[in-house]
């Protein structure tokens, strides 16, 4: 259970350019020296206030920006020292789903044809793909219809479904859950989390959780890492965060949670 | 000029209101027969899900539906006493800004990027203070701009709207809807862009500004912690119709229509965090289905379809509000359902 699967260590990522005779050189730490550890099986939580580099952080385990310093290792290989052929293993086996549903999928095409899309590479039999998506589809609680849809003509629910979808035809075996419900409306939200805790029982998935709603962070993450700046302030079990903070804005991230009995009430 | 806050007054009053709008192929009623009023000096929150006609129905009150979609309203809109429905344009144009004002859910849509901040507060106070000379403009914006917690106005006073945070420019918005002095303030998720932090002291932001100068305060949310932590009164509404009104204390501690027991479900139970034992947290429960479309004709309790535990002779065939207490509605008689067990009927409620 406690098999490291990810391993970040003294990760920075620094936006901008250097300066030179065209370039003003004005540059943005936006992740500074973070080190965590993602076990199998687990559900991490990463939460902080807009800006405080909880995106580029999930955006760098996916390969979707490089690191400027630092290491990420995927089973205790170095991203640095990926071969060609274990770079397109572990695009299969590591997936994104974005917040904004309707901006990740291409207008133009139809929610099958996208789903299928990752697959069409490693299948070349269609119908066999056509099953594949069909059953995927009919797992995230969608109707098979669904798949000759456009993105616009599916609710902002279903899209995000469509998402899981399309992130999990590959059968990966970490998710990257990039504020995956936090455009969605309540009823809807707590409908594809719970589709996402039974997903994960189901292929033994591991999840980073990237949020800014503390109270599902709760609910959802076993360990949570709490961001400020760039940095990561605390690291810990979920229970270790909400009962004992030890930072300070931990301690302001957890007071500002609303809950049904007004704030949440932080120990000392 | 401070108003007297006497509690009793309602500064707006809303009796049957539907809004009907123009769509491809036919007539659509967004908002359908609500009736709410919003008492001198109080809160009032509305909570709904998307296309539940909570934004529509603050859009019909400040007038903003366009023409071109807009075929008709119906019922009485009474702000101050006057009826809105039955006033010119022009006339309307004098109450909104003085009397009610918006705080709208992104500031980036209320401020105009190419013009400085200062410019843009001072051209709404003048806008309600017509007298009001250049020189006074500046000095009462910078006053109002303190006053809501801006640390340096001077600063923001010649700052772009993109240079400031989004924070700092929800701030703004608020002293702008306060220019005139408003007797209420319709707040349109003015937090749900925010972070939790932010989120916050925008709110205590808008608590304070009630209490200093009694202005009331109807504010759309899907929140159900910003309404226990804000709200006087709350409304859900689903589906262009209001299915339960009452105090916070009634609708969040007593909740009676399964609309609003399931989406108090669906907030995440916090309490096993405090527990020593390893006990298991509760499972996160869901609202089956989605908000039907209004486009279809709907019958019957609207959110019939959506509930499979109730036995359809529970849901009214045309759902009324029925009364519980002097603050307490809800409509369609399906909550009786669970109150079966205990004493029949309504007097189990009270």
């Amino acid at each position: 259970m406690t098999e490291p699967l990810l391993e970040v260590k003294n990760l920075t990522k620094i936006y901008g350019q250097k300066k030179n005779l065209l370039r003003s050189g004005n540059q943005v730490l936006a992740v500074n020296n973070v080190s965590f550890t993602v076990n199998k099986g687990e559900t991490f939580g990463i939460v902080g206030e807009s800006g405080s580099g909880k995106t580029t952080i999930g955006r760098m385990i996916m390969q979707l920006v490089n690191h400027t310093n630092g290491d990420i290792l995927y089973k205790g290989q170095k991203y640095s020292e990926f071969t060609k052929e274990s770079a397109e293993r572990f695009k299969s086996k590591v997936q994104i789903i974005f917040q904004d549903s309707g901006s990740a999928f291409n207008p133009r095409k139809t929610i099958g044809s996208q789903i299928a899309y990752p697959l069409l590479k490693k299948i070349k039999d269609r119908k066999a793909v056509l099953d594949e998506v069909i059953k995927f589809i009919e797992m995230v609680g969608l109707s098979k219809e669904m798949a000759y849809r456009y993105p616009h003509e599916l609710s902002g629910g279903q899209r995000q479904r469509a998402g899981i979808a399309r992130a999990l035809i590959l059968k990966p075996e970490l998710l990257v859950l990039d504020e995956p419900v936090s455009a969605l409306d309540v009823s809807v939200k707590s409908q594809i989390i719970n589709l996402l805790e039974n997903l994960q029982k189901k292929y033994n998935l591991t999840y980073i959780f990237i949020a800014h709603n503390l109270d599902l962070v709760a609910y959802f993450c076993d360990r949570i890492a709490v961001m400020y700046h760039g940095e990561i302030k605390e690291v810990g079990s979920t229970k270790q965060i909400y009962q004992f903070p030890h930072n300070p804005i931990t301690k302001k991230l957890l007071s500002s949670i609303l809950t049904l009995d007004g704030r949440y009430k932080v120990s000392n | 000029m401070r108003r007297m806050n006497n509690g009793s007054t309602n500064i707006l009053e809303i009796e049957n209101l539907t809004t009907t709008l123009r769509i491809p192929g036919g007539k659509v009623s967004v908002v359908e027969g609500i009736s709410f009023n919003v008492k001198a000096g109080e809160k009032l929150v509305i909570v709904g899900e998307s296309g539940s006609g909570k934004s529509m129905t603050i859009n019909s009150i400040l007038q903003m539906v366009p023409d071109s979609l807009i075929d008709s309203y119906k019922g009485i809109i009474k702000i101050d006493g006057e009826n809105i429905l039955e006033m010119s344009k022009r006339k309307f144009k004098d109450i909104r800004g003085k009397k009610i004002s918006l705080v709208a859910q992104n500031a980036m849509t209320s401020l105009d990027p190419s013009y400085k901040i200062g410019k843009q507060v001072m051209e709404i106070y003048r806008h309600n203070h017509k007298k009001a000379s250049k020189e006074e403009a500046k000095k009462e914006t910078l006053i109002l701009l303190d006053k809501m917690g801006i640390k340096n106005p001077e600063h923001v006073f010649h700052s772009y709207p993109h240079e400031l945070s989004g924070g700092l420019r929800q701030r703004v918005v608020i002293a702008m809807a306060l220019t005139g002095n408003p007797k209420l303030i319709i707040a349109d998720e003015p937090t749900s862009a925010l972070d939790p932090t932010l989120q916050l002291q925008i709110l205590d932001l808008l608590n304070e500004i009630n209490q200093k100068f009694g202005t009331s305060i109807l504010m759309i949310t899907h929140d159900f912690g910003v309404v226990s932590y804000f709200a006087d009164r709350v409304i859900v509404m689903y589906a262009g119709e209001i299915l339960e009104m009452g105090t916070v204390d009634e609708v969040i501690n007593y909740p009676l229509h399964p609309y609003t027991k399931g989406l108090l479900k669906c907030i995440p139970d916090l309490s096993w965090l405090d527990k020593e034992d390893k006990i298991e947290k509760r499972k996160l429960s869901s609202i089956s289905g989605e908000v039907p479309n209004l486009a279809k004709k709907l019958t019957g309790c609207r959110f019939a379809p959506r509930v499979s535990d109730i036995p359809e002779d529970y849901h009214e065939s045309s759902p009324k509000m029925h009364k519980i207490t002097d603050t307490h509605w809800v409509r369609c008689t399906c909550y009786q359902y669970y109150l079966k067990d205990s004493i029949a009927g309504l007097e189990g409620v009270k």
